[in-house]
């Protein structure tokens, strides 16, 4: 299975990146008896809302609920994993992280535990509209969010001018120089460009 | 509905000021990891409000009047000086009408209106999470809770 784990501040466009990712997964994928996709959606509310948003567009979903999957969860998270390959072993399995999780945990725990992952990735979600302020009231929050990224998706950017654009640009790659960094907007097509460089085994 | 936010007194044990002090919700990373300068925990409300009104609405009126009631209790918030992580709803009749509304307390945004215009209802569900900083979780509660009601107001016939 290949392992992608989404994060990103609370708000940031990650469910409608997922939906778009998960769109183009499925698109891509050859005729086959391999399930192409399931999609682990942790909330830290008892009550799901986004887990009925990828389940209305189609997709295998399985939810976890009322904690964290970085620290209270993360049995549960394994639990989860290897259920999924054992009954299902699909080749993608995408993560949505809480907005107030750190990706770089959910990676260390898949690592030790996990089974059967031929590939595991981050992908952070910027909010542009918010990162200045978010800066201000969340800094290590945020800032460990973008260190932790293997890509970096500057959402929201059609919310912003072109020079505000630039500094958040500059900022977070100031924090993550390693990082492959795109800027997008979630409520427009993503290119497959885009998804093709996420995907991608390095 | 709270007065404005006081962050400069010291907190105790006994204290009102709408601060939470006790996370209700599982997360045990520590507040500096967390929150950097202001060590501010979330206040997170996370429920399934079944409603029952007197007459039909429509999706449309439905997702007007939870557009109201997300305003409502995003201006409260503001207004409190506490920051929204994001509030999210999710408004559904079985296959007649699924509705998703959002916000991060920039604009709302509003789902799944297009499928379901023309169909209406009595009863529904309402599933709402609102991550909030600053604020007591059972404070954000007793707020969300009531501005609901207001909002539906002499339409409402049950709830719970």
């Amino acid at each position: 299975m290949n392992l992608i784990i989404f994060g990103g501040f609370l708000g940031s466009g990650k469910t409608s990146l997922i939906l778009s990712l998960a769109r183009y997964i499925i698109e891509q994928q050859e005729v086959s008896d391999k399930p192409g996709l399931v999609i682990i959606e942790n909330e830290i509310g008892e009550t799901g809302i986004d887990d009925k948003v990828l389940k209305s567009g189609g997709f295998s979903v399985r939810e976890l609920f009322a904690g964290c999957i970085c620290c209270t969860l993360s049995v549960d998270l394994i639990t989860t994993i290897n259920n999924i390959y054992e009954n299902t072993n699909p080749k993608w399995v995408i993560i949505e992280c809480t907005g107030i999780a750190y990706p770089g945990m959910v990676m260390d725990t898949l690592k030790q535990y996990g089974k059967s992952m031929e590939s595991i990735r981050t992908v952070t979600v910027v909010d542009a509209e918010r990162w200045e302020e978010l800066e201000d009231i969340t800094p290590v929050l945020v800032e460990t969010q973008v260190s932790q990224g293997d890509t970096l998706l500057i959402n929201k950017i059609d919310l912003i001018s072109e020079d505000d654009a630039v500094k958040v640009e500059e900022h977070v790659k100031s924090i993550n120089p390693e990082a492959k960094l795109f800027k997008v907007c979630a409520n427009v097509k993503i290119s497959d460009d885009i998804w093709n460089e996420v995907l991608k085994n390095e | 509905m709270s007065d404005s936010h006081n962050h400069t007194h010291e907190c105790t044990d006994k204290c009102c000021c709408g601060h939470d002090h006790e996370h209700g919700h599982e997360h045990e990373h520590p507040n500096e990891m967390l929150f950097g300068k202001e060590n501010e925990v979330p206040g997170v409300f996370s429920h399934s409000f079944e409603i029952q009104l007197k007459e039909e609405v429509s999706a449309q009126e439905l997702s007007q009047c939870l557009t109201g009631w997300l305003e409502s209790l995003t201006q409260w918030i503001k207004d409190s000086k506490y920051y929204i992580g994001h509030i999210k709803i999710f408004a559904e009749k079985e296959d007649l009408i699924k509705l998703w509304i959002s916000t991060t307390g920039k604009q709302i945004n509003v789902k799944g209106l297009e499928a379901c215009c023309d169909s209406k209802c009595t009863d529904f569900v309402i599933n709402i999470t609102a991550i909030v900083f600053g604020v007591k979780e059972k404070v954000l509660q007793e707020v969300a809770t009531s501005s609901l009601v207001k909002e539906l107001r002499d339409r409402l016939l049950a709830w719970k």
